[in-house]
């Protein structure tokens, strides 16, 4: 969107006043940013990535027939197109309305501009929607890029409208939530990224781990089928998509045409819901704000009973001082702040143990999945410490004063790394214990030492080579972009988009590879301990290399664009 | 010790700094001023390397800022205009991060940092939280952390802004204090009449441009004002007026209510005949007082305030 398009759009919505002056401002601003072609040039570049890794997999699956494809396949495909790109339209959709979301009120909190806000007679009503308004347009903008390949797809004939309009609905709705859960939780949140964060573990654990919970329950006969499955197909979109993918995909409507609708307005219900408590909520912080920070610092001063840290005695600096400096960050502020780490852990963990004991399955996989659990949250909280290490800095106007001593680009860089990496240590806590404990049950399931070592010395293998990487990517953008958010963001998209490309395409080549190596006549054996062999060194080289490489830019790059 | 040759930074199109020619001898302080937006901050911030200049050179202690960098971060203490602080710190926590970082050794810094807290009166708050410190303090930790590696120039921008009339106060004698230490300052400022007592030399600077550089002496004749002085006389204040103006050192006498402004001619200064004139034509004279050139006048009249 640019200035111009931005003004004409402003006038045509005009006698509408959708939200007022905060929805003016927000579109106003958000064309003169950079940000938002960037996020566009990187849309487009993931949707191609997904459209041609659709395509050779459907190339592959149809044996290279030799030649013409057949009109059924040319259907076939048209159709699997456009399911790829509803899915990833949905998808994106969520992580934008987030992550755009995230800094919403909490931004105007840092600047100092909502208490100018409240004394205006702009409504907080009015500073919601505009806000949530302003910010899906953006990424309406974005998602609206794709709908030409859907156009296009269509020429391949076989495209149900329905499911089109469905997925379409499906996706806008589920945005807005997103959005509204974001926008509700930045207000009580300081760093913008913990709002995002907390969307994007929203669908994890009440879409993901309580969906196939319940999905679990009902099939192994403690809840009733029906009645799940309707509270699923009217709360989890995710379930409903799924639904109407394969109901697409097999030719017949496998879900009625109007449950859409229902969990349409579900979501829309729930989004009002939230924006309302928001802008309740939003007029109630700004009254408290200063207040309360007195109240609460006086209160501390007389009971004695500080932040933990503060009453401690004075530390002496040892070894870098960056790192010493990063490291005295605490991991957690209060003792407080630490309880949502653990109540999530626990929440999960007591969903998981059902989950394997309904389900019937070995203890020890179980194990192993909450050890890969503690790991990605560890992964996680290392890639937005390593992110917001220098832009934080800069936030806060002590970047220039750090880059003003002798300190060299790579001493800062190296000692914030190290800083990160070893301040997020203690999430590890958990790991040997758990590791412990498939050892033991090992035998017992018919598992081997041998195997349980294996499987752990994999794991662990997998979590130095992601900190790696984590922590070059997460410095690079933290020196590259300008907010947090922005940083905490590309690099958690970074992450997960490298491993699609990694699984996406290098893991089909190795593949591919050992099948050849097979039919030449190489045992299988043999294949299969050199193709796992091969996948775990190309993931090895790419994941260090990369992180070292970001490492090496970010040193390369401290000292310029310092303001 | 601090030079700069033809020094230009544009920012796009708007030209921040132009050609900007500076030179400041070992030991002295220099009072840099101009009105908001007149490139005060860009010029400091290229001198302590966090800017590479456009075009030109900047020099510290004879090495040039845009090659030998790490080299002039050693010699400079640099204070910007906003400064952030650390906010998991304590006051002796901050100083001694910055100590490592400057590459003091370990042993030393116990010694060093609190040598600093005595100087800049922060001791009290030695254990203190950064964060809880006030403006004033925090301003005074900034300075505290400027001198930590004993640098031999200081660059601070606005030092003094926040602080109320007490701490400027003993800013000003702290600045004193380092000028006998044999520290070369370089001191940004809006609150002029601030500098005109403690540095040697000031510039004037607007546009990206000097429009004087020089002592405050200097200033005078080159704003083309001449020596005046106030008269008060009790009595026939319109003969005095007469006579004065007959004298021949004297350029004009005007009235300015109870008061005479008396200037004089290019180079004179006549105070003694002035009072035998006016005594001896029998007129009381109850005051005589030279009138003193403001640097807040000298600001007002080189800077149009043209803000860009
Ligand atoms: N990073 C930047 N990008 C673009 N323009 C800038 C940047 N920094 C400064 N400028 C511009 O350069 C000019 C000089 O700014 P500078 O901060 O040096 O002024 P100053 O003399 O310090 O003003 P003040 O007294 O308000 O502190 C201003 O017009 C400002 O808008
Ligand atoms: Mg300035």
């Amino acid at each position: 969107m640019n200035a111009t398009s931005a003004d004409s759009l402003l006038q045509c919505l005009g006698p509408l006043r959708l939200a007022g002056p905060i929805f003016d401002k927000e579109l106003r601003v958000a064309s003169r940013r950079r940000r938002l072609y960037v996020l566009r040039f990187a849309y487009v570049v993931a949707l191609v990535l997904v459209v041609l890794y659709l395509w050779s997999s459907l190339l592959r699956t149809s044996g290279g027939a030799g030649g013409a494809l057949q009109a059924s396949r040319l259907t076939e495909m048209g159709k699997g197109i456009v399911a790829m790109v509803v899915w990833f339209q949905f998808i994106t959709g969520q992580i934008l309305a987030a992550a755009l979301l995230g800094d919403a009120i909490n931004s105007e909190v840092r600047q100092r501009t909502l208490d100018v806000l409240m004394v205006t007679p702009v409504r907080s009503v009015q500073i919601v929607t505009g806000k949530l308004v302003s910010k899906l347009l953006q990424a309406g903008s974005l998602l609206a890029i794709s709908l030409p390949i859907l156009a296009v797809v269509r020429v391949f004939g076989g495209v149900p409208w329905d499911y089109l309009i469905a997925g379409l609905c499906v996706t806008a709705s589920v945005g807005i939530f997103a959005g509204a859960l974001s926008l509700t939780l930045s207000i009580s949140n300081r760093q913008p990224y913990q709002a995002f964060l907390a969307v994007i573990l929203w669908n994890i654990v009440v879409w993901g781990l309580l969906a196939s919970l319940l999905t679990k329950l009902s099939q192994s006969g403690y809840l009733s089928g029906g009645v799940v499955r309707s509270v699923l197909q009217l709360t989890n979109p995710f379930i409903l998509l799924g639904g109407l993918t394969q109901g697409m995909m097999s030719g017949f409507g496998g879900v009625g045409m109007l449950s859409w609708l229902w969990q349409c307005l579900v979501l829309l219900a729930s989004a009002t819901i939230l924006l309302v408590w928001s802008s309740w909520r939003v007029r109630k912080i700004t009254l408290r704000t200063r207040p309360l920070r007195v109240q609460e610092t006086s209160e501390a001063i007389a009971s004695g009973v500080g932040k933990p840290r503060r009453r401690g005695a004075i530390r002496p600096v040892v070894g870098s001082p960056v790192a010493w400096k990063e490291r005295c960050t605490p991991l957690f502020k209060t003792y407080r702040s630490a309880l949502p780490y653990v109540g999530l852990l626990l929440v999960i963990l007591g969903i998981s143990i059902t989950l394997s004991i309904v389900s019937s399955e070995s203890l020890g996989v179980f194990f192993f999945f909450f050890a890969g659990l503690v790991q990605l949250l560890f992964l996680v909280d290392v890639g937005v410490a390593a992110a917001g290490a220098v832009s934080r800095e800069r936030e806060a106007r002590t970047w220039p004063i750090l880059l003003a001593t002798p300190l060299e680009g790579r001493e800062i860089i190296w000692g914030k790394a190290i800083g990160a990496f070893r301040r997020n240590l203690p999430l590890l806590a958990p790991l040997p214990v758990l590791y412990l404990f498939t050892f033991i049950w090992g035998p017992a399931e018919g598992r081997s030492p041998w195997a349980s070592a294996f499987a752990a010395c994999v794991l662990l293998g997998t979590l130095a080579i992601s900190t790696v990487f984590l922590l070059g990517a997460g410095l690079y953008f933290s020196v590259r972009l300008k907010t947090t958010t922005a940083a905490v963001v590309t690099t958690l998209i970074a992450y997960v988009g490298s491993k699609f490309v990694l699984y996406g395409f290098v893991s089909p080549v190795i593949a591919l590879t050992a099948g050849l190596l097979h039919a030449i006549g190489v045992p299988e054996g043999g294949v299969m301990s050199a193709a796992i062999v091969a996948t775990g060194g190309v993931s090895a080289v790419v994941y260090v290399g990369g992180g070292l490489l970001f490492l090496y830019l970010a040193a390369r790059r401290v000292r310029r664009d310092i303001f | 010790m601090i030079e700069t040759k033809k020094l230009t930074k544009n920012f796009g199109n708007l030209v921040a700094v132009s050609d900007l020619d500076l030179y400041i001898g070992a030991g002295d302080i220099f009072g840099f001023i101009g009105p908001n937006g007149a490139g005060k901050t860009t010029t400091m911030r290229i001198l302590v390397t966090l800017l590479e200049p456009t075009s030109g050179a900047a020099f510290i202690d004879g090495l040039d800022v845009s090659k030998k960098g790490k080299d002039v971060r050693r010699r400079v203490g640099y204070m910007p205009d906003f400064m952030g602080v650390y906010d998991d710190l304590k006051v002796f926590e901050y100083l001694e991060f910055f100590a490592a970082a400057f590459g003091i050794e370990y042993k030393k810094r116990k010694a060093i940092v609190d040598g600093v807290l005595e100087l800049t009166d922060l001791v009290s708050k030695r254990a203190a939280p950064v964060d809880s410190l006030s403006r004033g303090m925090q301003q005074r930790l900034g300075l505290a952390r400027v001198l930590i590696h004993d640098p031999k120039v200081l660059v601070l921008d606005e030092p003094a802004s926040g602080l109320d009339p007490r701490a400027r106060i003993e800013m000003r004698e702290l600045l004193r204090e380092l000028k006998r230490m044999g520290k070369t300052i370089m001191i940004s400022s809006h609150i002029l009449s601030e500098l005109e007592e403690i540095c040697d030399r000031i510039g004037i600077i607007e546009r990206g441009q000097f429009v004087f550089s020089g002592t405050i002496e200097e200033i005078r004749p080159r704003l083309g004002i001449q020596s005046k002085v106030r008269v008060k006389v009790v009595g026939d204040p319109a003969r005095a007026i007469e006579l004065l103006s007959a004298l021949p050192q004297i350029q004009k006498v005007e009235a300015a209510g109870d008061y005479l402004s008396v200037t004089f001619c290019e180079g004179q200064n006549a105070d003694g005949v002035i009072a035998r004139t006016l005594v001896n034509a029998g007129l009381d004279l109850v005051y005589l007082h030279p009138e003193q050139l403001k640097l807040d006048d000298a600001f007002l009249q080189l800077t149009k305030g043209i803000v860009h």
